[in-house]
């Protein structure tokens, strides 16, 4: 498969854990399930993660879900995650 | 059309909606458009105390774009289908 | 201001949308020349009162005396006109009656009914009435006796008159003189000077006293027609336009035309604004737009709406008729307007009720058609339109809609609609192999198959032992220690004596192994590439990239896989359609035979789950040849093979929970392809082919120690006893066959021999896979119901040395039993320990586990005519 765009990159990773960035210092990785033009993403065994910054101090929450739709327009940046 | 399809089949199913502005409401999507508005049935708002005015709701209309994502149960997806469904997609939108 | 006079002219076309702005903007524009449609125009400063100096005729329009203000209704005849009393009720009928079918038809037309007024006479009289609650100085009953149907002739003439009128007047102003032939014949209609001109300027001719100044300016045209002259004043009912046909030669042009110009106004609004816009006024005026709908009449489509959009049309025109209306907006209304109804009404008088009730649904009709026209831009309506169509009828739901299609009818099991649908989705199903994965899988259904194979397998061989038990006995008794000849289990055991023995070797070297390649059909790989992987033996990183990288990369391997899936995809579509498939493009796609890099690209494919997915998919296109090549490195290549590394506990001693569901979802998919390969097509000596391969370019005892890769191995030995077991029964294996066979599984046991022991994982490796596996959902290695009884699953090991001991001769069989008499003792003391171990509720347990232990060991001993039962060894009966 020849690479031209760059949905052609997400498309290789189907089926593969990938890192999303989201709005709002939201992050997520999960197995990416679907996609479309709009970056709407469809993962699976995802696993949230949301920064904060209280009191000068960066918290984070995450929070699970076993399969979850993501709006296109919150996706900032979608890559492989760093560690496996 | 790939996620109008995909909900589709989640109609009449429970599904959780994270709006952007954080409410999380808990309903039966009832009907989805090409848009991705949904409707939903029976709602229930996770946290009643911090948004009192959609204690009263049942039925919602969700205007697409204020959705962030859609928690679903993992059965109710057939994943390979569904990848087998994007793939399509992505091979339909390079020709096109 | 003109656009009062439209209003007759268009009764039912109010505009939803943009009659509301309109009627806005109608307002202003009073003030000027029209001005286009621009929307900062017409609604900025809205409701602000504007200078008027430049509007001169302000004053005849409005009269001087009264202060409109800025809350003026535009709706007219609603508020205001109710407030007017008696003699105004007259003219609010006359204001619904706007509405006729033709009038409605030529909705578009507001502008034209405003170039329509330049004809008619000037009469500058403020309209007072209209701005006031003054009462209207001439009873509308005067207008009866104006009445007078003009011929064609008639018309002209006056027209010409008329003609000479405006020059006269000054007023014909920027206006080109209306062409003198042909009015209200179709082609004119479009333009907008001609249609109107010709009829209005007809009607002219009729007195002009009659001309009430009460009558609001809005009404003009179309009204005065709609009032039939015989007719009591309140009009209980529209007016019907057909009759007007006959009486008027020119009407039936007019109407016939505009209606197909409606629809197509419709459509392209934009673009006929102003054409159309003529044509209304011409309608009302010839066909007597008669209903008095709206408030009398309650007709549906009269309510109020009709009426506010009407008076925002004609501004609406502007752009087409500008500079000619200018001056005449004013004149209009006055003279010609009494004329008009005078003679309209004559016309009307002969219809009868039917016919006017006929015309009245008709136009509540049209008025509801109308109400939403222009809403939406022709090329709004053509998108949505497309886009429905291309969900309602597409060529292949399975396209557009694939994922709901398909996913509807995995749900029900079953299908609904029609069996053509049914068909596909079936096709479907069948060759995506979607009943290999997904939830419905069964994870040991390969194994299961693997197992009642080497059951089988083992089956026939107990035969043998029967037929010659001394044999066997003599042949065991050294290696097992003095195997208890009594039967009766309750014998004591005696101890075990086991003498020192070991099996003879054999160096295999023939040249039958290399007759077996050449046979295999097709399975011709280069020398160069043999070499490759020979070299390449036994990688042993766990890291996937490390073997990624030695075919390309991750990347590369991805877009292989990707690749893989949209050649599956396009072939599984045409077998959908009923096409010839080529599966070329596929192969070339798998790279099977790739000699680029260091590990073949396809063994790397495996390496990721949906790689492993698609194999069933894959094979449904593959010919037994590709199938046989593709095998075939595969299993010249099970070293590199990132599952055989990371499921030997020799490479991975700490499985992960999402290692061990990679290695069944590989057990549960592409073991069962080869399982059902092997059982279904393939020869002996392809059997052989493959098996050779294994031996050849690995280190067999490394993958041994492998859950994935034993299991491999027990397929085809296993396999390959059973066909000869086939034979043997019937046809018989031709010496080059058995003579391969033997030399063949030699060199497979010589590289197992003296590490038989180490195909069983150590302790530490299997409570590990235990644990690991409880956390998740892996079934294989877990048969007890409570967590502390869970232990590891070792059937595939006693299922692998029953098959390696059902090929092998007796010397190899003593082999094997010496190699792993530690753990054949340790399972049957392991069986013995749980029962008396465990507490009496958990004996059930127990004695279930205890059974499974027993049983998988005595498949193995089953081979050799043993039997392990009650913590002893006896001979099988």
């Amino acid at each position: 498969m020849s690479i031209e765009t760059p949905l052609d990159l997400l498309k290789l990773n189907l089926d593969e854990k990938v890192f999303v960035k989201l709005r709002g210092a939201r992050e997520m990785t999960g197995t990416l399930q679907a996609f479309d033009t709009h970056c709407n993403i469809v993962l699976s065994n995802a696993t949230e993660t949301i920064y904060e910054l209280l009191e000068g101090e960066l918290k984070s929450n995450t929070k699970s879900s076993d399969m979850v739709f993501v709006r296109g327009d919150s996706v900032t940046l979608i890559t492989t995650p760093s560690e496996d | 059309m790939l996620f109008f399809s995909f909900f589709k089949t989640l109609v009449d199913q429970e599904v959780t909606v994270e709006l952007k502005n954080d409410i999380e409401l808990k309903g039966t999507l009832k009907s989805v458009d090409q848009f991705l508005n949904l409707k939903l049935d029976n709602i229930s708002c996770s946290d009643e105390v911090k948004y009192p005015h959609l204690s009263s709701v049942r039925n919602i209309f969700i205007r697409g774009s204020t959705v962030r994502y859609v928690y679903l149960d993992k059965n109710m997806v057939d994943t390979n289908l569904l990848q087998d469904a994007a793939r399509r997609e992505a091979i339909g939108s390079t020709k096109k | 201001m003109s656009f009062f006079g439209f209003e007759t002219g268009f009764p039912g076309q109010n505009k939803g949308s943009k009659g509301d702005s309109r009627k806005k903007t109608g307002t202003h524009k009073s003030k000027g020349p029209d001005a286009a449609m621009d929307f900062e125009d017409t609604y900025r400063g809205f409701g602000g009162y504007e200078k008027e100096e430049d509007d001169y005729l302000n004053d005849e329009t409005f009269g001087n005396t009264t202060e409109m203000g800025a809350d003026f209704d535009f709706g007219y005849g609603r508020g205001e006109l109710d407030a007017v009393g008696h003699t105004n009720a007259v003219n609010q009928q006359n204001i619904n009656m706007n509405r006729s079918y033709a009038s409605a038809a030529a909705s578009t037309g507001p502008e034209a009914s405003v170039s329509g007024y330049h004809d008619d006479g000037m009469d500058f009289t403020p309209m007072e009435s209209l701005w006031t609650n003054q009462a209207l100085a001439v009873p509308p009953q005067q207008y009866q006796q104006q009445h007078q149907v003009l011929s064609m002739e008639e018309i002209e003439r006056l027209q010409q008159q008329q003609q000479s009128q405006h020059s006269q007047h000054g007023y014909v102003g920027g206006m080109p003189p209306p062409p003198p032939v042909g009015y209200g014949y179709p082609p004119q209609h479009f333009m907008p000077q001609a249609g109107y001109q010709g009829i209005p300027q007809g009607l002219h001719q009729g007195p002009s006293q009659g001309i009430p100044q009460g009558l609001p300016q809005g009404m003009p045209q179309g009204i005065p027609q709609g009032l039939p002259q015989g007719l009591p004043i309140p009009m209980p009912v529209s007016l019907p336009m057909p009759g007007l046909p006959q009486q008027y030669p020119e009407p039936p042009h007019v109407l016939q035309q505009q209606q197909p110009v409606a629809a197509t106004q419709q459509s392209a609004q934009s673009s006929f604004l102003g054409p159309s816009a003529s044509q209304s006024p011409d309608l009302s005026q010839l066909s007597a737009t008669p209903p008095a709908q709206a408030p009398i009449t309650k007709s549906p489509a009269s309510s109020a709406p009709g009426i506010f959009p009407q008076v925002a049309k004609p501004v609406r025109s502007a752009p087409n008729s500008r500079g000619q209306i200018v001056g005449e907006q004013d004149s209009r209304e006055s003279t010609p307007r009494g004329i008009r109804r005078g003679s309209v009404r004559k016309v009307q008088e002969a219809l009868s009720p039917e016919e006017i009730k006929k015309l009245q649904v008709r136009q509540a009709k049209v008025d509801k058609i109308l109400r939403h026209s222009g809403v939406m831009t022709p090329r709004d309506k053509d998108f949505i339109t497309r886009y429905q169509l291309s969900q309602i009828v597409t060529d292949d739901p399975y396209n557009e809609d694939f994922y709901f299609q398909v996913y509807k009818i995995i749900q029900r099991g079953g299908i609904v609609g029609e069996s053509n649908k049914g068909l596909i989705a079936r096709a479907y199903l069948e060759h995506s192999g979607h009943r290999l994965g997904g939830r419905y899988k069964r994870a040991d259904v390969a194994l299961q198959r693997m197992q009642s194979q080497v059951e089988k397998a083992v089956t026939v061989a107990k035969e043998r032992p029967h037929k010659s038990r001394e044999n066997l006995d003599s042949a065991k008794e050294g290696v097992l220690g003095k195997i208890s000849s009594v039967r009766n289990s309750k014998a004591p055991r005696r101890q075990l004596q086991i003498p020192l023995q070991k099996g003879d070797e054999e160096e295999i070297e023939s040249s039958a192994i290399e007759d077996v390649v050449q046979s295999m059909n097709g399975v011709d790989l280069s020398s160069s590439s043999k070499a490759r992987r020979r070299s390449s033996y036994a990688f042993r990183s766990v890291d996937q990239r490390a073997v990624l990288s030695r075919s390309g990369g991750r990347k590369f391997v991805l877009s292989l896989i990707e690749t893989v899936y949209a050649e599956v995809l396009e072939l599984e579509a045409q077998l959908r359609s009923g096409k010839e498939t080529d599966s070329t493009a596929l192969w070339e796609a798998l790279h099977i035979a790739d000699d680029a890099y260091e590990v073949s690209p396809f063994i790397s494919i495996l390496s990721f789950d949906k790689g492993v997915k698609i194999m069933p998919r894959i094979f449904n296109f593959l010919n037994k040849e590709q199938k046989l090549k593709l095998l075939y490195c595969f299993f010249s290549e099970l070293s590199h093979l990132n599952i055989i590394v990371t499921s030997s506990y020799k490479t991975n001693p700490d499985p992960t929970d999402t290692q061990l569901k990679k290695l069944e979802l590989f057990q549960s998919v592409f073991l069962k392809i080869i399982v059902s390969f092997l059982s279904s097509s393939a020869e002996f000596v392809e059997v052989l082919g493959l098996l050779l391969a294994l031996v050849k370019n690995n280190n067999v005892s490394f993958i041994s120690t492998s859950k994935i890769g034993l299991n491999l191995i027990t397929v085809l030995i296993s396999r390959a006893a059973l066909i000869k077991q086939d034979v043997s029964r019937g046809n018989v294996l031709s010496s080059m066959e058995a003579s391969s066979w033997n030399e063949i599984y030699d060199k497979l046991f010589t590289s197992l021999e003296t590490k038989l022991a180490i195909v069983f994982p150590p302790d530490e490796y299997t409570s590990k896979v235990v644990a690991a596996s409880t956390t998740g959902t892996l079934t294989s290695a877990t048969t007890g119901q409570s967590v502390k009884h869970q232990f590891y699953d070792q059937s595939y090991i006693w299922q692998f040395l029953a098959s390696l001991a059902l090929s092998g001769k007796l010397n190899h069989q003593r082999v094997i039993i010496d190699e792993i008499r530690e753990e054949i003792f340790g399972t049957i003391s392991r069986a013995e320990q749980l029962v008396s171990s465990s507490p009496t509720e958990e004996q059930q347990i127990a004695l279930y586990q205890r059974d499974k232990l027993y049983q998988d060991l005595n498949l193995f001993l089953n081979v050799m005519g043993l039997v392990a039962r009650d913590g002893e060894i006896s001979e099988l009966k």
